[in-house]
């Protein structure tokens, strides 16, 4: 019996292995992963170079691995094992309470180096400059996490220091998104970016701050533009029978407003990219390297140059009604120096707004002031 | 190219089979050999004239001295150049770039260091040939006529990069003549799945545990024990777990590998766990080492010196780098004190005693192994010993202990012989039959669960390209 089972064991495993292999060959290859969303390697012709410095067979490893036969089923089934063996964290990923995936958060190390090159930038540019640093779900969902998570440095700890250092007028919104949490859902469940409705508090802060009448809630019509998104942190989870996202929107009037994006025209809105699995890109046509914005209705003068990462492209359609023109700036993609392009746009205000989990990783972020 | 990969598995392992077993018999061992260059050459495409050198010296080596058997004087020339050529090739890329970089801190000589790569295997394979030599000369075996045997003796695949050392008289008539029964094939074939089963869904979990404990700063005193238990059961998971696989591709073939562990954290001594770890190695260096050296022969105090020496060479085996030297010494320690004082005490004390004793030792070595920057070792030391900043345990040690705690337990449950005891006990034929079918479902899922570790975790280290 013990003999029989072992020839079918082996014969199993054997077989299987070549199965993938041969399916694997056949099937077409893959050039982006939706359920990861991420590029996945594709194949590449060896040089007697490449070959000779090992750097094809690397390459080769990687994408045998990456085009594998059935990959999402791999991925999903390792996040299956992942929980038999009792793991609450695993690929960057805490699985968390009430079916929330929650990215990890990791000791910063650049704080100091940050704090001087924003400082740098608010002494060499005419605007009024200021910081918004958003907590992420980490922080705001703390209770949600598992249990006996620690950080030696908190966000909260971060955001303090950064706060006292900065040479610019600072915008806590910290506080009222703990707040707001209590009532609505502040982040997505599947997504490292906070929602709409979390987006709407810290516009309520910007405006208390910067002494600006924020548009109420009851003037907007809110919407439901998705309810399934699976966001990029469960990419990197799969988890078994996650629940999707609602994604919502505050409808801004439009009239009077033109948004272009390197001269090509764009929409605060791009209903195109509800229908990809990077839905979030809906909000300013994703991450754009810089964005125009123009409002005839205001007539104030103000010029806001928005500095950020793409927690912001969900708070910038609240901006529009307060400017004549906002010019975005992803820095991860735009190369060329925010103070000088500040001055010769004639920016009157600054806003940095970045979230506090990937500003310190995000190395574009701090090369380029 | 490692075992436990996705091009090894899906591609390297079936099409070598296939064409090994359709092969006549006569060309079996030149399409091993084949396949066994293409390996080596997958990782180490230019330094696979090395492994050639290092094999055709001695297989040049093993001819002459046979040719001149009885003439000891020039015999004896030949035993020089195979162990200068040998030794010659493991000092300049293995540890010339660590002598280069002492000397320049010592003396500020500023001596150019020529930052050579560490060839894979390679402490593997000059090892191997040297035995072979000194096996001819010793007239422990004939020297080997055929050169596509010799060959394929040196640089057969499956032992090339991480062992086991097979010996020329370990496998020498089963190059010659081996013969492949189905049930010797599905032994092997299992044995080699056990042997992924143990790195990638032990070690591979375990080790990224330590990873994780060995890059905090600092470590609560539970921390510090929980991180060193992670990478005692990596290692050995690990490194046994390539021996399986090794042990299970020979004996798909009909070779007969030599062992390499046997349980060695069921040890009750140091002395004992040297002779369950590693086998292969410690018995290269006994015989070739220790026992020329004249062993236990020559008085107490000579065999203390040797025993000193034995285990220099046997840590610094391990790597270019002095904490291994650190590691071989700590135990050469322990083991004359074992020798001269606290063998025979060990054997009386209860084994619950002695067992603590071995696997404290065992996991301090493991911390020397594991660090080699002496300054990271000095601070994980002092969180071994000291309730330093973050005191006896912290949250961090919990959480983790929380995440790591089933495969923890799992590891130390398989690295005691429990599950060979059960396998090998008396059993009805129905119990027999049950557990039999349930070991194949649980096999066949975890093939699938393996694979899907390996096509999602970026974790698989190789450890021993340090070897």
């Amino acid at each position: 019996m013990k003999s029989i089972c072992n020839k079918i064991l082996v014969a199993f495993a054997l077989l299987f292995f070549t199965a993938c292999a041969v399916l694997g060959a056949v099937a077409k290859d893959k050039e982006f992963s939706e359920d990861e969303n991420r590029y996945l390697t594709t194949f590449e012709k060896p040089t007697v170079k490449s070959i000779i410095q090992g750097d094809y067979q690397t390459k080769l490893t990687d994408y045998l691995t990456d085009q594998v036969i059935f990959r999402s089923g791999f991925m999903k089934i390792y996040g299956l094992s992942q929980k038999a063996l009792n793991k609450t964290e695993y690929n960057g990923v805490y699985l968390c309470k009430d079916d929330f995936l929650i990215e990890v958060f990791r000791e910063p190390h650049n704080t100091g180096d940050i704090i001087e090159r924003l400082n740098k930038v608010a002494g060499r540019v005419s605007a009024d400059c200021k910081l918004m640093l958003v907590p992420t779900a980490v922080t705001v969902y703390k209770d949600k996490l598992p249990s006996n998570v620690s950080f030696k440095t908190t966000q909260t700890d971060m955001l303090n220091e950064y706060y006292n250092k900065v040479n610019m007028t600072t915008i806590p919104v910290y506080g009222a998104i703990k707040t707001g949490s209590l009532k609505e859902q502040m982040y997505y469940r599947t997504d490292h970016h906070w929602t709409t409705d979390a987006a709407y508090i810290a516009y309520t802060r910007y405006c208390a701050e910067e002494g600006l009448q924020a548009v109420p809630k009851e003037s907007f019509e809110i919407r439901e533009i998705s309810d399934d998104f699976y966001g990029t942190v469960y990419s990197k989870a799969l988890t078994i029978n996650q629940k999707p996202d609602v994604i919502r929107v505050y409808n801004t009037d439009m009239t009077g407003i033109s948004v272009t994006a390197g001269g090509e025209v764009i929409s605060l809105y791009n209903e195109e990219h509800l229908k990809t699995k990077d839905k979030y890109a809906y909000f300013l046509d994703g991450n754009r390297p810089v964005i125009n914005i123009s409002n005839s209705k205001v007539n104030n003068g103000k010029k806001l140059m928005v500095v950020k990462d793409s927690y912001a492209n969900c708070f910038i359609p609240f901006l529009v009604n307060h400017y004549e023109e906002i010019m975005v700036l992803d820095t991860r993609y735009y190369k060329r120096g925010v103070s000088k392009t500040a001055n010769e746009w004639g920016a009157t205000d600054i806003l940095f707004l970045f979230n506090l989990n990937t500003l310190d990783t995000d190395a574009l972020v701090r090369g380029i002031f | 190219m490692v075992f436990s990969g996705i091009p090894f598995l899906f591609y390297f392992l079936p099409v070598f089979l296939l064409i090994y077993f359709v092969s006549p018999a006569k060309a079996k061992n030149f399409v091993l050999l084949v396949f066994s260059l293409m390996f080596y050459a997958w990782g180490e495409p230019v330094y696979i004239s090395l492994l050639l050198l290092s094999s055709v010296v001695d297989y040049i080596n093993g001819r002459c001295l046979e040719h001149f058997e009885g003439q000891i004087k020039k015999q004896r020339i030949f035993l020089v150049i195979s162990m200068c050529i040998n030794l010659g090739l493991l000092g300049i890329f293995k540890y010339l770039s660590l002598f280069i970089t002492t000397i320049n801190d010592m003396t500020h000589a500023g001596i150019r260091d020529p930052k050579l790569m560490l060839p894979l295997g390679i402490s593997f394979f000059t090892f191997q040939t040297m035995s072979y030599s000194i096996d001819v000369y010793r007239k422990d075996i004939k020297a080997e006529h055929n050169f596509i045997n010799y060959m394929t003796y040196v640089c057969m695949f499956p032992q090339l990069v991480a062992g086991p050392i097979v010996r020329y008289q370990d496998i020498g008539h089963e190059l010659e003549n081996r013969r492949v029964t189905p049930d010797g094939f599905t032994d092997g074939a299992v044995r080699f799945l056990m042997g992924i089963f143990k790195k990638v869904l032990i070690a591979n979990q375990v080790g990224s545990l330590w990873d994780t404990v060995l890059a905090a700063n600092d470590r609560s005193f539970m921390l510090a024990w929980l991180g060193l238990a992670a990478f005692t059961l990596q290692i050995y998971f690990d490194f046994s777990g390539y021996s399986d696989m090794a042990i299970g591709m020979g004996g798909m073939m009909g070779f007969t590998y030599p062992e390499n562990f046997n349980y060695p954290y069921i040890s009750r001594s140091i002395t004992e766990f040297w002779r369950r770890w590693h086998m292969t190695l410690s018995g290269w260096f006994r015989d070739y080492v220790y026992i020329p050296l004249g062993g236990n022969r020559k008085g107490v105090k000579r065999q203390i010196i040797n025993i000193a020496i034995v285990w220099a060479l046997t840590g610094f085996w391990h790597g270019a780098s002095w904490n291994y030297l650190l590691w071989g010494l700590f135990y050469g320690a322990i083991l004359i004190i074992e020798k001269l004082f606290t063998g025979k005490l060990l054997n009386k004390l209860s084994p619950v005693v002695s067992h603590i004793y071995t696997i404290f030792i065992v996991m301090l070595g493991w911390m020397i192994f594991a660090i080699e920057d002496i300054n990271k070792l000095k601070s994980y030391a002092a969180d071994v010993f000291y309730f330093g900043a973050q005191g006896f345990a912290d949250k961090r040690f919990l959480y983790e202990l929380r995440n790591y705690l089933v495969v923890l337990v799992i590891g130390i449950i398989i690295s005691t012989p429990v599950y060979k005891k059960i396998k090998e006990s008396e059993k009805t034929p129905f119990v027999e039959g049950v557990m039999s079918v349930t070991g194949l479902i649980a096999g066949c899922v975890l093939v699938v669960v393996c694979v899907a570790m390996l096509v999602a975790d970026s974790y698989n280290p190789f450890l021993y390209f340090r070897f």
